[in-house]
């Protein structure tokens, strides 16, 4: 016997509130899977992005806001019309602007400003992921509404894009296991016997996913959102953007409720993880596909760029069939970059997806807690 | 005394089988087996305990709390060893414990502290540190074990605790369950098929066959000899005393182990027996008061009557 045992004794101290259970099959979810080094890998893949965001709204502070020397781009119409050699490359914004002023006869007002920045952002930044719908957005807004606009589009693009992106991997490689492994290893015994209810359990294992998609999500945006405040000029720049971390969580809710509830549905689905993480990715790439050829099958019938085919109302109405699409649609407009009209059903097939997902979890948790 | 878990006229169906059928049970604090074949419904009372699954009919009261209504609270104050192995891959032997204890409500690091208390006393040294999936059977049940008694219940429900223990390590969890009943007023209800587990710590011992509680007795009872029945060694065989003992209408039976189980109608049994090896010359090489067997007992008790079937 070692010499520190001290056989058995009783234990008659207070334990903690019932109603906070969850949290520990929680923090062992979060030390289970941080165990995994490819967690890890992605995880930190997953901050990557912010590096190219983060340089997008540096650019913009520098170069738009707070103009300095040469490289600047300069919003102010000079009194005299630069003459400037004839050039066969397309018009820069200050070509653009002193047609403007010519137009106009010699006053370009800010929102003429923001029209000649919208249509140079349309011909020029073609490249750039939904282009149009901020370029609408300058030309609808005056001057001042230039940084809220451009950093809630960057945010979007960065939800929509990499991140949701990453949703999917860092998904896909967590939440297979979550219930999965605890059917094969009979592990419900371990949870049930304890004063431990079912909807404990689905929430303790709802966080887990939760969690780790607002670390990749919801807190590099928020550091976004920093990162453009550090670089703005004055404090100001909170009253103008204060919406922003509303938006982010709004669109971190609306990306993770659905997402984690699915993915841990398909997980209690079956015994075998890989079964589950199968499942995961196919519904992500059978809806992006089908999504796919409807914009294919619209470019072609309507003889559009694909670029313009994807933007189309008659294609956008189909984003429910794919989750991808259906959650940047959702994005979109929570970053007010489209229109309630136009979003209602993709919410309403998130919403489906979320409570069809968390009511097959409870009747599969049941079921197994009755075996 | 105040029963622990006091059952009525309780039956729990599932879809068209009756798992449990009219079961009447008061189980009283110390230990208690609970004996039956497979398919008895043995789990299924264990869930109904636990507050698990929710009887068809029947009312009653586990730890004071009534069955249907108090699952969390009931389950804050019982441990439970599941037969099925049941782990959660990718952990250790003590972070099993230490998260059993916080599932319980222990904090934090008092969780953690406990862990290792429990784990001493359950003798498992630095294995606790491996992976739980690298564990063998009865290391298995050893951290299966302390999760039950990590939070220091007052009911220990332990379902098969020694199956696939060798015999040292089966003798040495008896012996904490007998540490645990006697030192700490533990109460234990000891789900087995292994008859000498329950003789060997049991006060009470249940028998359900086909969802019927059969028995519901204690040891003492159980021990109490079979009036007016002797059991008798024989030095040499002698059949001239079987022959003189049936023509004085005692019953003889030939039972393992050599021995013979003689009955009588009344006390005067042993007497007879004693005149009639005299007369006859047979030496007894020993004559004691025939005891019941838990195994006949449990027999008797799952035997199906002709007709059960129909």
């Amino acid at each position: 016997m070692p010499i520190h045992n001290l056989g058995y004794r009783a234990w008659p101290w207070q334990r903690t509130s019932s109603w906070f259970r969850w949290l520990a099959i929680a923090n062992n979810g979060f030390r289970i899977a941080l165990k995994s080094n490819w967690v890890k890998r992605l995880m930190f893949f997953a901050w990557l992005p912010i590096l190219y965001w983060g340089a997008g709204i540096f650019v913009y502070e520098r170069f738009v806001e707070q103009p300095v020397g040469g490289g600047a781009i300069n919003f102010q119409v000079n009194d005299q019309p630069q003459r400037r050699p004839p050039r066969r490359r397309p018009p820069d914004f200050q070509d653009m602007l002193e047609q403007a002023r010519n137009q106009s006869g010699g006053e370009v007002s800010e929102t003429m400003q923001s029209r000649v920045l919208a249509d140079f952002l349309r011909t020029r930044f073609t490249f750039l992921p939904m282009a149009g719908n901020l370029a609408d957005r300058i030309a609808d807004g005056g001057r001042s509404a230039w940084r809220v606009t451009f950093w809630t589009w960057l945010l979007m693009t960065f939800f929509r894009y990499p991140q949701a992106t990453t949703v999917v991997f860092m998904l896909g490689f967590i939440a297979p296991s979550l219930v999965a492994r605890d059917v094969r290893s009979r592990a419900f015994l371990l949870y049930f016997s304890r004063p431990i209810g079912r909807l404990d359990y689905m929430l303790g294992k709802l966080v887990i996913p939760a969690g780790f998609l607002a670390a990749v999500t919801t807190l590099p945006a928020l550091v976004l959102y920093l990162i453009g405040l550090v670089f703005s000029p004055d404090i100001s720049a909170i009253l103008s953007t204060w919406d922003i971390p509303l938006r982010i969580l709004l669109a971190s809710v609306s990306l993770i409720l659905p997402t984690a509830s699915l993915a841990v549905m398909l997980s209690s689905m079956t015994q075998e993880s890989r079964f589950a993480a199968f499942a995961w990715f196919a519904i992500w790439a059978l809806g992006y596909g089908a999504y796919l050829a409807v914009i294919i099958t619209r470019a072609a019938t309507g003889r559009m760029e694909l670029g313009d085919a994807m933007n189309d109302p008659a294609v956008v109405q189909w984003a429910p069939i794919s989750l991808y699409n259906c959650l940047g649609q959702v994005q979109t407009w929570i970053f007010g970059f489209d229109s309630f009209a136009n979003t209602w059903p993709c919410l309403l097939t998130l919403a489906l997806v979320t409570v069809v997902s968390l009511v097959l979890f409870f009747r599969n948790i049941s079921k197994s807690v009755h075996a | 005394m105040t029963p622990l878990i006091s059952l009525r006229q309780v039956a729990k169906k599932y879809q068209r089988n009756w798992a449990l059928r009219g079961v009447e049970l008061d189980v009283y604090p110390g230990v208690t087996g609970l004996l039956g074949p497979n398919g008895a419904g043995k789990s299924s009372l264990i869930k109904v305990l636990l507050g698990l699954v929710k009887v068809t009919s029947g009312s009653g009261s586990v730890l004071g709390e009534p069955l249907g209504r108090g699952g969390r609270g009931v389950r804050n104050r019982i441990g439970y060893v599941p037969e099925d192995d049941c782990y959660i891959p990718g952990m250790t032997g003590i972070e099993v414990v230490e998260f059993a204890a916080t599932l319980s409500g222990l904090p934090g690091i008092e969780a953690l502290r406990r862990a290792h208390e429990i784990l001493d006393f359950c003798n498992v040294r630095q294995e606790r540190y491996r992976a739980i999936e690298s564990y063998s059977t009865g290391m298995r049940q050893k951290i299966k074990f302390a999760a039950a008694i990590v939070h220091d219940p007052e009911l220990l429900i332990l379902d098969e605790p020694t199956s696939g223990l060798d015999p040292e390590e089966r003798e040495s969890l008896l012996n904490r369950i007998r540490f645990l009943a006697r030192e700490h007023g533990k109460s234990i209800l000891l789900s087995t098929h292994i008859l000498p587990d329950v003789q060997s710590v049991c006060d009470q011992v249940v028998i359900l066959a086909r969802g019927e509680i059969r028995l519901n007795t204690t040891f003492e009872e159980i021990n109490r000899p079979r009036i007016p029945s002797v059991t008798l060694t024989l030095l040499a065989e002698n059949p001239e005393f079987a022959e003189k003992l049936e023509s004085a209408g005692l019953k003889v039976e030939r039972i393992p182990g050599g021995e013979w189980l003689v009955t009588g109608q009344d006390y005067t049994v042993a007497e007879t027996v004693w005149q009639l090896a005299q007369s006859s010359g047979a030496t007894l090489q020993s004559l004691k008061p025939a005891r019941n067997s838990l195994e006949e007992i449990f027999l008797e008790a799952v035997k199906e009557s002709p007709d059960a079937n129909s």
